[in-house]
């Protein structure tokens, strides 16, 4: 009965999905009928005419992967550095007040800004890579910080009194009390990671990228191709943040596992 | 024995142990009785090392590994009833969860997380922890906050089996409103009436 209607709700919840964007296509297949220039506005049809030609060159996938490998490099290495700034930022408290500064600094500061400066200093391949570990690294650790200070204090002195070892604490205590603060840094890094990365390829240019793909569409007022590209980095964007949910989700559930426990 | 000499401690200025002597036996059931605000929790706290008193001194229990059955049962929500126990089992522990689940009358409840447990047999896994952590310490300690606190009078009876049961250098310290419970065991019980 429970899977029953577990399924059911699922189900409905993909039919409401494809509703609402039928719907949305519609109203812009409306809009750009009605508009009646492709050069201002692509319908959606012939977007997905286009994109089916892109997807058959191997440059398309070239700049695919490229562009997937370096943003998402990025966006890893903010959630590693990320989190162990917060576990030392939250363990001593000058190493607080060294980093946070810097931290909002980054925060605060336009992309563009940081760009154009790494663009002295940085191959451009790597621009992408460097733009969205700025970009999500305070997110990250602004995250887990908030949520290290939210352990539960009284499980905590359980764990003392119970001479749980850091092992123990850690895995059963600090990664599930993180995991929701984790999951939702992923949630947002991920796209922010992508938008940052993507804004960093169109003003570094590297070879095989969707940036330079959309630059190249913007320079040749190429409107179908524009519309392509960023509909694939919008698709890439939610295909990893998905990923990393489902990632989640079983790290959460293999933490619930106690060798021997129920014996 | 175990000498508690001149304990004192405060929190945020409000003194909640002045000057508080006590022996306790080596072994055996203690109860410490007294109205709310008297510093039962607090002194057992102290006896647990979890706190450190404002001066004073706790001699005797060095060395000794200790159970704390906490006031709030403080279990990890996120691991099922037996997953708690055996976290607190020391490395080698040879009984298994699901026989100290049968004896407190939860054989059925071992795979159940704590928020789909009753407050009674939520009290009843956090006992049953203490327990697990002390097997195989011939001379352990176990400190016990309200541990009747949700029990009905058959539960509690289990509870106090146990604690009849555990090896005969084990000390028992429990705080506990509910002294009809402890009927059948033969405790050593100290007033914690006057004021402080």
């Amino acid at each position: 009965m429970k899977d029953f209607t577990t399924q059911n709700r699922i189900g409905t919840k993909i039919v409401r999905g494809i509703a609402v964007a039928s719907i949305w296509l519609l109203l812009w297949q409306v809009a750009a009928q009605a508009v009646g220039q492709e050069l201002l506005l692509v319908s959606p049809l012939t977007m997905l005419r286009q994109l089916a030609q892109l997807v058959r060159q191997p440059v398309f996938w070239q700049a695919v992967f490229s562009s997937c490998g370096r943003i998402m490099a990025g966006v890893l290495l903010a959630l590693a550095v990320g989190t162990v700034l917060a576990a030392l930022m939250s363990r001593f408290a000058f190493l607080y007040a060294f980093f946070r500064p810097a931290l909002q600094v980054i925060k605060a500061t336009p992309i563009a800004s940081f760009i154009i400066l790494a663009l002295v200093w940085i191959k451009s391949g790597a621009l992408g890579t460097f733009a969205a570990f700025l970009m999500v690294l305070p997110m990250v650790w602004a995250n887990l910080y908030e949520g290290i200070a939210a352990v539960d204090q009284s499980l905590l002195e359980m764990a003392k009194a119970y001479r749980f070892s850091f092992g123990k604490k850690l895995r059963y205590l600090y990664l599930p009390s993180l995991l929701p603060y984790f999951a939702a840094a992923c949630g947002t890094g991920i796209g922010v990671g992508w938008k940052a990365g993507i804004a960093a390829e169109v003003l570094g240019l590297p070879q095989n990228s969707i940036g330079k793909a959309l630059y190249h569409s913007k320079i040749y007022l190429e409107m179908p191709d524009l519309f392509c590209w960023t509909a694939v980095v919008i698709l890439l964007s939610l295909l990893f943040e998905k990923l990393a949910a489902f990632l989640l989700r079983a790290v959460t559930k293999r933490l619930a596992a106690v060798k021997g426990a129920g014996k | 024995m175990i000498q508690v000499e001149n304990l004192q401690k405060s929190y945020d200025g409000r003194r909640v142990l002045d000057r508080f002597s006590l022996t306790l036996p080596d072994s055996g059931v203690v109860c410490l009785a007294g109205a709310s605000g008297r510093g039962k929790t607090t002194l057992l706290r102290l006896l647990s090392g979890l706190e450190q008193p404002d001066s004073g001194s706790v001699e005797g229990l060095a060395g000794r590994k200790m159970a704390f059955v906490f006031q709030e049962d403080r279990l990890l929500p996120w691991v099922t009833a037996a997953q708690n126990i055996r976290l607190a089992q020391p490395p080698g522990a040879k009984r298994p969860v699901q026989d100290l689940l049968a004896l407190a009358g939860l054989d059925l409840e071992g795979k159940k997380y704590p928020d789909q447990l009753s407050g009674g047999q939520r009290r009843r896994v956090a006992f049953l922890r203490g327990i697990a952590f002390l097997e195989g310490a011939a001379d352990g300690v176990l400190l016990l906050d309200e541990p009747f606190n949700g029990l009905d009078a058959d539960a509690s009876e289990k509870i106090c089996r146990m604690i009849r049961d555990l090896p005969p250098q084990t000390l028992t310290v429990l705080v506990s409103h509910q002294l009809a419970p402890l009927n059948g065991l033969e405790a050593s019980f100290f007033s914690m009436e006057e004021p402080v």
